[in-house]
Order: C-alpha cells, then structure tokens, then sequence
C-alpha cells in the first residue's frame, strides 16, 4: 500500500520533518461548491483520503460522500485495462440507492495514476454518474517530482483546501492538460486555472450536462 | 459468558467527547437546535456505565445481541445488534460485521457497514471498509476510511427535479448485492469496496 502523507514522515530518516502544508483556494472548486445549499441533494465521490473536514462541508446539505481512497491502492494497481476497471469497480464505493453521482473529486490523483489507470479509472465511473456530471482534479504544473505519497486535503468551510503533503519528493511528470484529457474520454476538460502553489485546477464534465440540473453542481 | 470481562474493566476504554469533529458540532447544533444532545446527567450516567468486554484474545463468529454496551478488543465475525446502546471498537479490535448501536466509536479495524441510531465517530487509528449511516458522524483525519456516508436523513425527494431524465444505469456495488436484506440479517458484512 502507498503510504500517508503523514505516516510517511517516520521511519525514514525523517523524524523531525513535519508534513507539508498550505491553504489555498481554487476558484473553480469554489464556484462548483458555492451552489451548494442546505435542502440540495448531492452526491459527492471524493477519490482521496477521508478527511474530518471534508465531511464537515457536506454536511451542510443532504450529501452522499462517498470516499474511495485510491492513493492507498496506487502500488497495488493491476495494468492491464480490464484489470484495472475490475479493480476500481471494487474500490469505488456507489450509493446504495442507486442514484447518480454528481460530482467527483480526484484532487493531485492524476499526478499519480498511469495513463492506462486513468483511462480505466473514467470509464469505470461512467455508469455511476449522472449526465453533466463534474470532475474536479488537481494537478502539478512543476514538472520533475511529485511529493513521495499522494498528498491529503482537506476542504475546509469556505470552500478553499488545505493541502498536507510529506516533504520527500519522487521523480515524476503530471500529465499536462493535453495528456490528461486524451485520458478521460468523453469526460471533456471545460475549465482549467493556474494556481500559484504549483497546482492546476481542472474541471471536466460527462457528456449531457444540458438536462435538467436544478439543485445540482454546474460548471461555473 | 467467560467471554465477557463485564465489568472488570469498567467503562469504556477512553473517554472522548461525543462531539462531531472540526465544526460538525455547529453544523448540527444549527439543524437541530441542540435538540439531539442529551442532558449532561444522562451523559455522565451513560459514561459511568460499565461495558461488557470481548478480550483481544476472544474471537466470536456469529451474531451477538445485547442490551448493554460493549467493546470488543477481539475479533468478531457476524453481526452485532446492541440496539440502544453504546459500542466501541477498540484499538485492538477486528470486527467483519455489520454494526447496529446507538453509539458506535471505532479505534480498531472495521470491515462492514456501521448504523448509529444516534453517533458513528471513527477515531484516528481505526481502518474502516464500509458505509456508515447514523444523524452524526465524526471522522478524525488519519484514519481509514473507505466507503461512504450519507448525510440524508430526511429520506424524502428534495432538490431533484422530476424532468431529471433517466440515469445512468445504477448497477450494484461491488459486495452490495446484500444490502437490501434486513438490518437483522446474520453473518452479514456487506462491504463497500473490495
């Protein structure tokens, strides 16, 4: 299993070195987000590390979270297409009742994700989300390394992120914006922004985002 | 039971506040109005409460019922119902069980669907795999938690217009061609995920 950002800062060397962390805000997140209202019902796939704050958010409305952590499984991950789609129906927690979600959240997992696991990782949840739904994704614009683990973040109650990542780095490449949307499909990039903390914000959304939409995440 | 160290060890393990995490608690104080929290008496009376206990070296298959509250630093296999009370999963505690309590507090490792009638709060160092439902939730960052939670209690159409078209096809999670069967159900650990 891939580590934490914060377990990852014992037993190395490292004791001593806190994790990294920062506060941001991304304008699309919060555009996405400043929708949201008490009575709306959403349903929210968030493909990273459970976090209190995160669930403190949704909280506000009548959500469905759901949490897959994929960064937990990111060594482990088969690369055979098919395998990998297997895999991720597996990881991928779906409402009991059946409805659509409305927005997923993969923030720095592309950073991470081979190109074959992105393909799969999409087209595994193509049946699972509703038409127009969005894709909320962060990603490293500083090419060379990434943090050693994917990082943890925590949405906090005026919709910016706190990112806490471990201070060791490992060489890696995020895909630029051409690359990641030739990975995702029908899952077509609408909005990007640069930030100014080396991420770029990415929202992207499933074919149909004309249907009815009251109540429910749009692009800004 | 020998099973059971009732009362041997007292009360629960830890005393924690019962308080959702990072603002969860003005969340709800502003949905409820404080209506849901119980008066410090009762709290306290609850906390003086002594659990019965299944050891770290206990493991039970099966299904285990109850009308007191319980913590389970073993290994339990099955379902527990301690319907109206509290249950704690301790830090040594590995249950592959669905769990029905009014108050269910997780340090150990969980693989199944939690439902708390009043609270489900998942501490730092416990790993969970399965969906939880209860009016309160509470997650400290560190754990593991895969899974989902809904946060609907109202279970009523709302903010969903009736022109939506029809959806995607909802398939069945993976593991949750189970979860239609009764709450009663045996031996039943229906998991979110692999």
């Amino acid at each position: 299993m891939t580590g934490r950002p914060d377990a990852a800062l014992s037993g190395n060397g490292t004791q001593g070195v806190g994790p990294v962390t920062d506060t941001f805000r991304g304008p699309l997140l919060e555009a996405v987000l400043g929708r949201l209202r008490p009575k709306d019902r959403w349903l929210v796939l968030d493909l990273g590390q459970a976090s209190a704050g995160t669930l403190a958010f949704f909280s506000q409305a009548r959500c469905w979270l759901g949490v897959a952590d994929l960064g937990m499984e990111l060594d482990a991950l088969p690369t055979a297409p098919a395998a990998l789609q297997s895999r991720f129906e597996a990881l991928l927690p779906r409402p009991r009742t059946g409805e659509p979600v409305d927005l997923v959240l993969g923030w720095e997992l592309c950073n991470y994700l081979p190109a074959t696991a992105m393909t799969a990782l999409v087209d595994t949840l193509r049946p699972y989300v509703r038409p127009g739904a969005l894709f909320h994704q962060l990603l490293g614009y500083a090419a060379g390394s990434v943090p050693r683990v994917p990082s943890r973040f925590v949405l906090q109650s005026n919709a910016s992120l706190k990112r806490v990542s471990a201070p060791e780095k490992r060489p890696g490449s995020p895909p630029t914006l051409q690359e990641l949307e030739s990975r995702m499909g029908e899952c077509r990039l609408r909005h990007s922004v640069l930030l100014r903390n080396g991420l770029q914000e990415c929202l992207s959304q499933w074919p149909g985002g004309d249907t009815a939409t009251a109540g429910k995440p749009l692009p800004p | 039971m020998a099973m059971f160290d009732i009362g041997k060890r007292g009360s629960q393990p830890r005393e924690v506040p019962e308080e959702p995490m990072d603002g969860l608690d003005k969340v709800f104080d502003d949905k409820s109005g404080g209506a849901t929290e119980r008066p410090a008496s009762e709290q306290s009376s609850v906390r003086r409460r002594e659990a019965a206990i299944v050891g770290p070296s206990i493991h039970i298959e099966g299904t285990l019922r109850g009308e007191e509250d319980l913590v389970i630093e073993g290994h339990v296999t099955g379902a527990v119902h301690l319907q109206g009370n509290s249950l704690t999963i301790g830090g040594q505690g590995r249950v592959e069980a669905d769990l029905h309590a009014r108050t269910i507090h997780v340090d150990g490792i969980v693989n199944g669907d939690l439902y708390g009638s009043e609270l489900v709060a998942i501490r730092k160092t416990a790993q969970v795999q399965g969906n939880i439902t209860a009016p309160r939730v509470s997650l400290e960052d560190g754990a593991h938690f895969r899974g989902a939670i809904d946060m609907d209690s109202r279970k009523e159409p709302a903010s969903r217009p009736s022109t939506e078209p029809a959806k995607a096809p909802p398939r069945p999670a993976a593991g949750d061609a189970d979860k239609g069967k009764p709450a009663s159900g045996d031996g039943g650990s229906g998991k979110t995920g692999a």
